[in-house]
């Protein structure tokens, strides 16, 4: 019996589950994942935020594509979320059976939000560094100037937003006792798809040409990386995946409205990948988006309830102190581990496999 | 009234708000120098100076001139502390950290503002410096709180471009923005420079709060939304200049006013707010150092 895990052949070499205990894992991860809404018997509350982890999770890997992988920062991610979901909304609305289909509308939100994409990705090649996040800034009021614009009310449904159709698969209706359910298996199987295919696309030669961009971009392009090809496309895929979230997003939650995507949202996710790591797409968007949900979630659980105890006057104090926790804990994270909970994480388990030993 | 008063009518008050515009976007650039952080928390530091006054002023029912001096004290002590605390550990730190964690700032900043003041409208009760009534010049009508804001910022920008040209720290602060390495062989203290650096746009700031929150007679929860106005002021002006920043000010004051009248019928909505911003985008695309800027020769 071999001592230890040996490649013979050079497709083990290449492989992206290279040990046994990584399928193990996987094989209990997607266990898990199946059986999850019966682990939490159902419960409408845990199903929800199991939705709502796993559609920040496909947007947060949009933007760690776009900024962890091809280094180019965005501060307008929540804009083509909210394209994403806008062109779903008005498609079910507006056309009658097919309108209602998510596996047809969100490829059409993804393609217009690709659309989108690559206009905001042209300015990236003449504008750089702190002027291409001024850049994404202003394309994300610019999106949010148009769908609250109240000149468009009838389209885009102006401040108030618009309501989004029930949706269907095949032309069968969601019974409404098992909506939170399906949403959670349909939500999470994209969100594993998609988070496979990111994981390749990074394996890939297009991966490597935005990470030889992202380190250096004239050596990218001595290297024959075309710098306008691959900017492009990497403002194209996160736009993708922003969109898909933005859709599934808007149907789950049944109604759109411009304040949903503020700048506060595209914020969020710039906090998601720094929190679990640049360049680390599917575990540190995993991780950041984990804290970033769920915290919020555990001060209105169970910390505030504990103040109302104290004084009834603190109910109101949810906002705020969800901004301070929510500022304090991202910048803790730059200030003592600046490489996010991936490397935190990857800390603890080298001193553990060293341990009783330093080195 | 006829156009051309509206417009004249308009054309002033633009100038007016330009003036605070031109207060924030001078603290802006004076971080952006000394440091190359962009400090997306200005408008913040704006909201926090706007609550320091209403504090002092009206719940301590203290005298508005040393509600003045007080907040701008705390002022310093906070600017200060954020650079000595927060930034200066962030040296060498990729600029998506940097800008992240001024990011952090804004949600600190106004949760603790929200926290300790709510989040209502709070009117200053008389406690005002300008007296409320308003200035006849001819065809223009203005409020007092506005010729005022207007002097106001002229005099402290016009405090400043002394104290850079005449003072000894003053000068080590332009050297310092000038080349930071040359600075530290001539013997100056960078590090004191970058600390001074956030103490002063604080200050700054906080007055731009105070000016702000006595236009409106009051302090609200959206003064933030300067934070984002002073961007345009300040691409257009030219990101590391002094002069450009209060230019740009007034450039946005005058532009924004005018969109408001003109544009904002035609494109419905709020338009002004994306139209500076849009002429920002214009501006960073076809000359990204602004009016004033340093030129930064790089290949596309």
């Amino acid at each position: 019996m071999p001592a230890g895990v040996f490649k013979t052949r050079y497709e083990d070499e290449i492989s992206y589950i290279k040990y046994p205990i990584h399928k193990v894992g996987l094989t209990i991860l997607i266990l898990f994942l199946a059986t999850y809404p019966l682990l939490v018997s159902g419960n409408p509350y845990y199903v929800g935020l199991a939705v709502k982890i796993a559609v920040f999770f496909t947007a947060a890997i949009g933007l760690n594509i776009l900024t962890g992988l091809a280094g180019q920062i965005s501060l307008g991610h929540a804009a083509f979320l909210a394209i994403g979901a806008y062109t779903v909304a008005y498609l079910s609305n507006n056309i009658n059976v097919l309108g209602r289909e998510p596996l047809l509308t969100l490829p059409i939100a993804g393609v217009v939000a690709v659309i989108a994409g690559l206009i905001i990705g042209i300015p990236s090649l003449r504008v750089k560094r702190l002027y291409l996040a001024l850049t994404t800034l202003v394309f994300q009021y610019a999106v949010l100037y148009v769908i609250s614009n109240p000149r468009w009310e009838n389209i885009l449904g102006g401040g108030w937003g618009l309501s989004v159709s029930e949706p269907s698969f095949f032309g069968f209706k969601i019974p409404l006792k098992y909506r939170d359910i399906v949403f959670y298996y349909f939500t999470v199987m994209v969100a594993f798809i998609l988070a496979v295919l990111a994981t390749n696309i990074s394996r890939s030669m297009i991966g490597r040409a935005w990470k030889a961009i992202r380190d250096r971009d004239i050596a990218a392009e001595v290297l024959g990386v075309n710098l306008f090809k691959y900017k492009l496309l990497a403002f194209m895929v996160s736009a993708f995946y922003a969109a898909i979230a933005g859709g599934i997003w808007a149907y789950y939650q049944g109604h759109v409205s411009p304040e949903d995507f503020d700048l506060m949202l595209s914020i969020d996710f710039v906090a998601i990948i720094l929190i679990g790591g640049l360049g680390r797409i599917v575990w540190g968007s995993l991780l950041g988006t984990f804290i970033v949900v769920s915290v919020p979630e555990i001060i209105s659980v169970w910390v505030l309830p504990a103040l109302q105890e104290i004084n009834p006057a603190y109910a109101g104090m949810l906002p705020p102190l969800r901004e301070i926790i929510f500022g304090v804990l991202v910048a803790s994270f730059l200030l003592y581990e600046s490489k996010g909970l991936v490397e935190l994480l990857r800390k603890i388990k080298e001193y553990f496999r060293l341990w009783p030993f330093q080195y | 009234m006829d156009q051309l008063h509206v417009l004249l009518q308009i054309l002033a008050q633009g100038v007016s708000i330009g003036g605070v515009y031109a207060l924030v976007a001078l603290g802006f650039v004076l971080i952006y120098k000394a440091t190359r952080v962009l400090n997306f928390a200005q408008g913040h530091l704006v909201l926090l100076g706007a609550y320091l006054y209403f504090f002092f002023a009206v719940e301590l029912n203290l005298n508005p001139l040393l509600a003045i001096v007080i907040s701008s004290a705390i002022a310093a002590i906070i600017g200060f502390s954020i650079e000595r605390f927060l930034l200066r550990k962030m040296l060498g730190e990729p600029l998506l950290s940097i800008v992240m964690l001024t990011l952090a700032l804004t949600y600190i900043i106004r949760g603790s503002v929200q926290i300790l003041w709510g989040g209502q409208y709070l009117a200053l009760e008389g406690k005002t410096i300008f007296p409320n009534e308003a200035l006849i010049l001819g065809p223009i009508r203005l409020g007092y709180p506005y010729v005022g804001g207007l002097a106001a910022s002229l005099v402290i920008v016009g405090v400043f471009t002394v104290f850079f040209l005449k003072t000894r720290t003053g000068i080590a602060m332009r050297a310092v923005a000038n080349d930071q390495q040359a600075a530290f062989a001539v013997g100056i203290n960078v590090f004191r420079i970058f600390a001074l650096s956030w103490a002063i746009s604080s200050v700054v700031a906080v007055l731009g709060g105070v000016v702000f929150a006595n236009i409106f007679g009051g302090v609200n929860i959206n003064f933030e939304s300067v934070g984002i106005k002073v961007f345009p002021a300040v691409i257009i002006g030219g990101l590391d200049s002094v002069p450009g920043a209060i230019v740009g000010g007034f450039l946005l004051g005058i532009l924004e006013s005018i969109a408001k009248l003109y544009l904002n019928p035609v494109f419905g909505g709020n338009f002004h707010e994306v139209f500076s911003l849009l002429i920002m985008l214009a501006v960073l695309l076809i000359k990204p150092y602004g009016l004033f800027g340093t030129e930064e020769i790089e290949r596309l």
